[in-house]
């Protein structure tokens, strides 16, 4: 592949054990891309010293990362807004570290196969998304639980989002980073989310984008309806014959097990999500005692 | 609601009978054939049971188009008219048939009824089963400390040496012996394997070989080296020889009893049943210290020498196929975070110079076969079955209903892996109450909802055969989520008479028991459906094994003499 790629993901510390969930399960299958954390907390050095952080190539302070006004910036968000409206500059700070081709992936997800053909997609698009739902939903709880909540909140989830760098991913940083300073909030009654309800507009927008609707990427509850996870020759695939690239655990220790339950429908589904948390727990006996958090007073 | 077009056109094509809960409505189907000239009527006028995979899928394509949707097919098996009429006053006011009202258009109106939950569905009982795994994770320690309730037994300790003396005190010298190790005392417990055992000990002392049965004294489902937070350094194991107990002593010093017992003049035999509750360096120390084994075998009970999780079933709950250890499968496993360490540790002892490995049933050995395991490929296999049916004639029986009732049993342990959890299904839908009975046959009630029969095998009265044929049982539903290796129940069944009931992944049973007294199910909702159909139809033919009877093997006997053919 030409030019270097990286994934990094963006939390603070209490999020540190899904971030190593993350960094392990995608080095384990992407053995020369670059993993980097961007953390909206204390960088704390004996707590990444620790050889269980090795999985983290680099660990980025947001401070660093180039935000206007920093310090008074930060003062505005709760935790998941500024988590999540650091990505922008993060993308930018990134790109400026010589990368090439870059993918963001959420804290909360795990990988069990080779993103490497999204980074190939990234040779010839400049924007990937991935849609929350790739099917119509069939019945009205699926309408209400899953479609209605993606009119909500985004078309798009951006918990995956791949950009290379070209003219068009620069317009789109330019336009996007822009938007996150200012309007990163939780506020769906007036049409905002995070930093995702934003890239409903990708495709007004911009040219040069890709919807990637591999049914093995960024699996989650909102999705399993439409989607078995099976195994075959030992490898988790989704509908018989795609492999299980990447599976968002979202809401894991909230709503998440009773919407998987309720669209889960293969016995695979629910050991993939058992399986996730047996993974936490062991991610938190690899930090002797809790890193101090809270820096951003979230 | 019902658009008067479609009341209409529902009202046409079925009368229906509120005193029968509809499952397939024939009088329609017929309705459906006369009307289509392509598809030929000679199956609606067979027997349900008799009609071929292609009339089946062609029933249910009528029934599809029927009802307008793929989804009425899996529902309509769930569906309980009586209740929906009671939900909706509107249709049992009608002359509408509600199975096709629900189906075509209730659904979609999201009208409820009680039992369109699938409760018998194979699928929804294993979800379960696998969050139930979530909430109380998997661990051999938490396991370990449930079977010996918090505290291991602690019994007096012998000396290795002593012993090994008081047992050459009781023999002669140039008596030949068998060293068995199995994972529990085969003289007190019942099961499969103690059976053997029990068989084996009175074959060998039969022809003046003394049987040494080694087992652990706490017994549990894994090997000691998974219960990596557990103090298993003080594991200890019984001693018994011809069937008493001699003493006990500490695992680790089983290879001073076996190395003080070998002498020149005498042979010695090696038969390894199981080793899970030993630690496994105790077990290849004591190989490996035994230079004048004259034969040695390591029965393959189960698939324990491919996973800790000796049934093969992924997260106690699927069938696994044993994948490569570091596969994603495995990953994903509650078993699987053991596996590589615990096939390496097994290495050492499959590695015994001579050692034969044996199957009870060729079902076995290509199962094992299939999937990755820490028997090597060079190693010497064997298939030796525990026992053979004898069968005089195949008869079969009509049993009328109403009048009569069938009876179908369970028999044995009543745990998930062996298909417990489809039989209560089965039991406790209420389509099957009048005219089904269901007994559980064992050592003790699982639940006061299911008939009971003392079945242990302990004495003549209560053996197995006896105890079915005593309850006149007429299927015996022997559903394993794993592929057996040897089923004796299956054996036992048939030589009751009992026309067998398994599915098509059970191993041994699908392959060995003759096919004419089994019926073999995909799935857990086909035995549901076959049920119904009997129902419907008013009577049950049944096939069994008339006058047939199940012979045993003298097993360590047999090993000794070279009997079993060699794969290899």
């Amino acid at each position: 592949m030409s030019g270097k790629c990286a994934v990094f993901t963006s939390c603070n510390l209490a999020y540190l054990d899904r971030a190593l969930v993350l960094a392990e399960s995608f080095k384990k299958h992407n053995t020369n891309v670059d993993f980097i954390l961007i953390l909206s907390d204390y960088v704390d050095k004996v707590v990444f010293s620790n050889a269980a952080m090795s999985c983290f190539d680099k660990v980025i302070d947001i401070e660093d990362i180039g935000i206007p006004n920093f310090q008074n910036w930060t003062c505005q968000f709760n935790v998941v807004e500024l988590c999540t409206a650091v990505k922008g500059h993060a993308f930018l700070h990134i790109f400026r570290m010589e990368y090439e081709r870059i993918i963001y992936l959420d804290p909360d997800i795990a990988c069990f196969s080779s993103l490497d053909f999204l980074f190939k997609d990234l040779l010839e698009y400049s924007i990937l998304l991935t849609p929350h739902q790739l099917k119509p939903a069939e019945t009205k709880q699926e309408f209400i639980d899953n479609e209605l909540c993606s009119f909500k909140h985004g078309i798009f989830n951006l918990g995956f989002l791949g950009l290379s760098r070209s003219g068009e991913a620069s317009k789109f940083l330019q336009w996007w980073a822009d938007r996150l300073y200012s309007y990163c909030r939780e506020d769906t009654a007036n049409g905002i989310f995070t930093d995702q309800k934003w890239c409903d507009a990708v495709p007004a927008f911009f040219d040069n984008y890709k919807i990637v609707r591999h049914p093995g990427c960024n699996v989650a509850s909102w999705n399993l309806c439409e989607r078995i996870i099976a195994f075959r020759g030992g490898k988790p695939v989704v509908d018989d014959h795609y492999p299980l690239v990447f599976y968002h655990f979202t809401k894991y220790f909230g709503p998440g097990i009773e919407m998987t339950k309720r669209y889960a429908s293969s016995v695979e589904g629910i050991a993939v999500w058992n399986w996730y948390g047996r993974l936490i727990k062991e991610a938190r006996t690899k930090y002797s005692e809790p890193p101090r958090q809270g820096k951003y007073q979230l | 609601m019902l658009d008067n077009a479609t009341s209409d056109s529902l009202s046409a094509q079925s009368t229906f009978n509120p005193e029968k809960s509809l499952w397939i409505d024939l009088e329609f189907l017929n309705q459906q054939v006369k009307t289509q000239p392509a598809i030929s009527d000679n199956f609606i006028n067979k027997d349900p049971l008799e009609w071929t995979k292609a009339e089946q899928i062609r029933i249910a394509e009528l029934y599809i188009n029927a009802a307008s949707d793929p989804k009425a097919l899996l529902l309509n098996r769930w569906f309980d008219a009586k209740s929906y009429m009671i939900r909706r006053p509107d249709v049992a006011q009608s002359d509408i048939n509600p199975s096709l009202h629900y189906f075509s258009c209730g659904y979609k109106e999201e009208a409820t009824t009680t039992n369109v939950e699938p409760n018998p569905s194979n699928k929804v009982l294993r979800k379960r089963a696998v969050i139930d795994t979530s909430k109380q994770p998997f661990s051999p320690s938490a396991i370990y400390k449930d079977w010996t309730h918090g505290t291991r037994k602690s019994p007096i300790l012998s000396s290795a040496a002593k012993l090994a003396e008081l047992i050459s005190l009781q023999i002669s010298a140039t008596s030949d012996i068998v060293i068995s190790l199995s994972h529990d005392n085969a003289y007190v417990n019942t099961g499969g394997i103690q059976k053997i055992i029990r068989e084996e000990t009175e074959s060998c002392s039969k022809n003046g070989i003394a049987y040494i049965l080694i087992s652990p004294t706490n017994p549990i489902p894994f090997p000691l080296e998974s219960l990596s937070d557990t103090d298993t350094n003080g594991a200890t194991a019984l001693v018994s020889m011809n069937g008493q107990a001699l003493g006990t002593i500490m695992q680790s010093a089983i290879n001073i009893l076996t190395r003080n017992l070998d002498t020149k003049e005498r042979k010695t035999y090696l038969i390894l049943h199981h080793f899970f509750g030993f630690g496994l360096k105790s077990i290849s120390t004591c190989i490996s210290h035994y230079s004048r084994i004259q034969r040695a075998f390591w029965w393959i009970h189960d698939y324990s020498t491919s996973c800790i999780s000796y049934t093969l079933l992924f997260n106690r709950t699927l069938s696994c196929g044993s994948p490569p250890p570091d596969s994603n499968q495995c990953d994903l496993c509650e078993y699987g975070i053991h596996r590589n360490n615990y096939l390496m540790s097994l290495a050492e002892i499959t590695r015994i110079k001579g050692i034969q490995f044996v199957y009870p049933s060729r079902a076995a050995l290509e199962w094992s076969r299939h999937g990755h395991r820490a028997i090597p490929e060079y190693a010497t296999e064997k298939v030796l079955p525990h026992g053979r049916l004898d069968i005089v004639s195949i008869k079969e029986k009509t049993v009328k209903l109403p009048d009569n009732k069938i009876k179908i049993g369970y028999i044995g342990a009543p745990e998930r892996h062996k298909g417990w959890d489809e039989f209560c299904a089965l039991a406790n839908d209420h389509r099957l109450t009048e005219n089904f009975d269901f007994i559980q046959i064992g050592t003790s009630p699982a639940t006061q909802h299911i008939k009971f029969a003392l079945g242990d095998g302990r004495t003549k009265a209560s053996s197995v055969e006896t105890v079915l044929r005593e309850n006149h049982v007429d299927y015996a539903f022997i559903w394993p989520l794993w592929p057996e290796t040897f089923c004796f129940v299956a054996y036992e069944a048939a030589a009751a008479s009992c026309h067998i009931l398994t599915n098509s992944d059970s191993g041994n049973i699908a392959r060995d028991i003759p096919r004419e007294i089994t019926t073999i199910f995909d799935d857990i909702d086909s035995v549901l459906w076959f049920f119904l159909g009997q129902k419907q139809r008013g009577y049950a033919r049944i096939t069994y094994a008339d006058g047939a009877t199940f012979i045993g093997s003298n097993y360590s006997f047999s090993l000794v003499c070279g009997q079993g053919e060699d794969e290899k």
